[in-house]
């Protein structure tokens, strides 16, 4: 058995991937690649043999058939050059590799960011190149101290502010982080203290900043803390537009929902979004073709 | 090398069925909805030879040959599975059901010819003694394909039974009542076709391991007879006969199914007049034919694997009135050495 594939691999293993120099495709493994260059761009053309490389083939079609190699066959136009002697992984210039690399990572976080966006999940290695899962925050619970929350979840109801962010709302499965209840005074501080920095994209991340758009508040998992019995204001919102912007929560998330369920459905079975623009030819579903070509009349036979 | 012709002499209306002879690959029965059966000798001239045409009294859904070269069975419209005798051209009807009869097929090993129905039976007959018997289906039948051991039935509302040969032989066997002579015989196997829409075809791997079945939404599913979850859990479906124009997926039903007797990899034709051949082992597609002119209604290799038989009609289409004019013809495909040899087998 082979090792089973990582589903989404980290940008580590992306970047470590043989790519081929003259066509930016990249490979499973090495060996791959070589072949790969020899079948491609080290190709004689007049009796298919596979070179090493593209100044043995230059010297080949010299030698055996008297013509003269210009460029290398299936290149990229800027790297087509023979000056250049390449095997493998060999004798790529280096500022070739970093703008590879740089195209590499760039991809991946669009990617990572694109798909955040469509399930809705945690950008998982956040700090890309450890390859490690962000661990789960541990937090320390007692009885008392559940049951303590409890109370206090019960006095906010009672004093009508229902926290819309934390616990229990129908909506919520979009927000990344556990469903932690959130009740600001009663959480034992010390078990919190990674969150702010949590899941976020790195720095240096170009892709991160335009996803999140200020009504999608509650993907934002933890809200600053608030006094309890009110409920928390988004920021930015003044207080006479709460209802409002509750309902705009609400809705936004809604959708959001909507749209993670749309992503997994595609996953799993026939693609829900290509449905829409799919025209089946025949689709009875209890008929076959020949049953309804019987009923045409022309072909009816009376017993 | 290979090469394709097209048979001079063609049926005036929709091909229902092609089917090669056991001991002769150049034998071919073709029925058709013009109410004849047509037996050619396809290499006797340039175009194949129109040996003999049998009429019927109503369209012809399906044909297959018997014990030998000279006999056939015929099944219709008219509700009727008849024998024929190629040499005279004898009709004889064996049984008749309550509806169409969408298929005949033969199994030489247990000498049991079985018809299908839209009146949700099989007749199963025992050649040897002429008895035959009906067992009851839970629904329309819609395709059936025998392998050495097992026969597979294809049913409306994706219902599908593999019933073991052996045991309707002995069911029949045992049964002598006068017909319609019902009898009780519980599939080895009921199953659901693992795709989502209407099953359209069904083909038995020649190895006797498993079939591969085919519905109207451009999807072939190849399953194993197997019970155990090791065997059920290699099973796999797969999108093909599929067209994009303009942004839109034009899916077109998968009609035909066949075999290749020696190498195991299969057939597909479908309702985009396309031909494709499969690895089903190493689920791969070893090629594609260019497009034929209409739809692929039916397909069949010869005995011995060398031709591939293709039917080919206009298709029927959702919301037609009348089945459209297009061209009716039957395609014989001679196939190179290694044409429709899988991927595994090519690196012996």
């Amino acid at each position: 058995m082979t090792k089973r594939k990582r589903q989404y691999p980290t940008l580590q293993q992306k970047l470590d991937r043989p790519w081929c120099y003259y066509c930016e495709r990249d490979f499973d493994d090495l060996k791959i690649l070589i072949s790969h260059q020899k079948a491609k761009h080290f190709k004689c053309d007049k009796c298919n043999r596979r070179l090493n490389t593209a100044g043995g083939l230059s010297v080949h079609m010299n030698q055996v058939h008297k013509e003269n190699l210009t460029k290398v066959e299936n290149a990229n136009p800027d790297r087509q050059s023979l000056d250049i002697e390449i095997f493998g992984m060999e004798g790529i210039p280096a500022e070739v590799v970093d703008q590879h690399n740089q195209e590499v990572t760039s991809k991946h976080f669009a990617e990572e960011q694109e798909r955040a966006r469509l399930t809705g999940n945690p950008v998982h290695d956040a700090f890309g190149a450890g390859g490690q899962l962000a661990k789960k925050q541990k937090v320390e619970e007692t009885i008392e101290g559940i049951k303590k929350r409890i109370v206090e979840f019960k006095e906010n109801i009672a004093n009508g502010g229902m926290q819309m962010n934390g616990s229990g709302g129908p909506v919520q499965p979009i927000g990344s982080q556990p469903p932690l209840p959130h009740l600001g005074h009663s959480q034992p501080t010390a078990s919190l203290p990674a969150i702010p920095g949590g899941p976020s994209p790195p720095p240096a991340n170009p892709f991160a900043a335009p996803q999140q758009a200020p009504q999608q508040q509650p993907q934002h998992p933890f809200p600053p803390a608030v006094p309890q019995a009110l409920p928390p204001r988004p920021p930015g919102h003044p207080n006479a537009a709460l209802v409002a912007s509750v309902d705009e929560l609400i809705s936004s998330a809604a959708k959001d929902a909507k749209d993670v369920k749309d992503a997994k459905e595609g996953k799993a079975g026939g693609s829900s979004k290509k449905e829409k623009n799919i025209r089946l030819v025949f689709s009875g579903d209890t008929e076959s073709p020949e049953e309804r070509m019987v009923r045409l009349g022309r072909f009816e036979f009376a017993a | 090398m290979s090469s394709q012709f097209e048979l001079a002499q063609n049926p005036t209306e929709h091909i229902s069925a092609v089917k090669f002879a056991p001991d002769s690959s150049t034998r071919l029965l073709v029925s058709s909805w013009d109410r004849n059966v047509y037996l050619y000798d396809t290499h006797a001239e340039p175009g194949g030879k129109l040996l003999q045409k049998f009429q019927h009294r109503a369209p012809v859904l399906d044909i297959c040959f018997g014990r030998d070269d000279n006999e056939a069975f015929s099944c219709g419209v008219d509700w009727d599975v008849r024998r024929l005798d190629l040499n005279t051209g004898e009709q004889t009807v064996l049984s008749s059901h309550q509806q169409g009869v969408r298929n005949v097929i033969f199994s030489s090993k247990h000498n049991l010819l079985v018809s299908g129905s839209w009146d949700c039976t099989l007749h199963v007959h025992d050649l040897s003694s002429d008895n035959w018997a009906t067992i009851q289906l839970p629904s329309k039948c819609f395709s059936l394909s025998v392998s050495p051991s097992k026969l597979v039935v294809a049913m409306s509302t994706r219902m599908l039974h593999i019933y073991q040969l052996s045991d309707l032989a002995q069911a029949v066997a045992q049964s002598n009542a006068p017909a319609p002579n019902i009898v009780q015989v519980n599939p080895w196997q009921q199953r659901e076709s693992s795709m989502k829409y209407m099953t359209r075809a069904v083909a038995c791997m020649p190895n006797d391991a498993g079939y591969a079945s085919s519905s109207i939404e451009g999807r072939v599913a190849v399953e194993w007879f197997d019970p155990s979850e090791a065997s059920q859990s290699r099973k796999y479906a797969f999108k093909c006969h599929r067209q994009t124009v303009d942004g839109q997926d034009i899916v077109y039903p998968v009609h035909a199914l066949a075999f290749h007797p020696v190498h195991g990899t299969f057939a597909s034709g479908g309702g985009d007049g396309v031909v494709a051949l499969w690895d089903g082992v190493h689920k791969r597609r070893i090629r594609q034919y260019q497009k034929f002119p209409a739809s692929i209604g039916c397909m069949d290799f010869s005995g011995d694997g060398k031709y591939l038989a293709v039917g080919v009609s206009p298709g029927f289409e959702d919301g037609m009135d009348d089945m459209p004019d297009g061209v009716v013809k039957v395609f014989i495909r001679e196939l190179g050495e290694t044409e429709a040899m899988g991927k595994g087998a090519s690196k012996k």
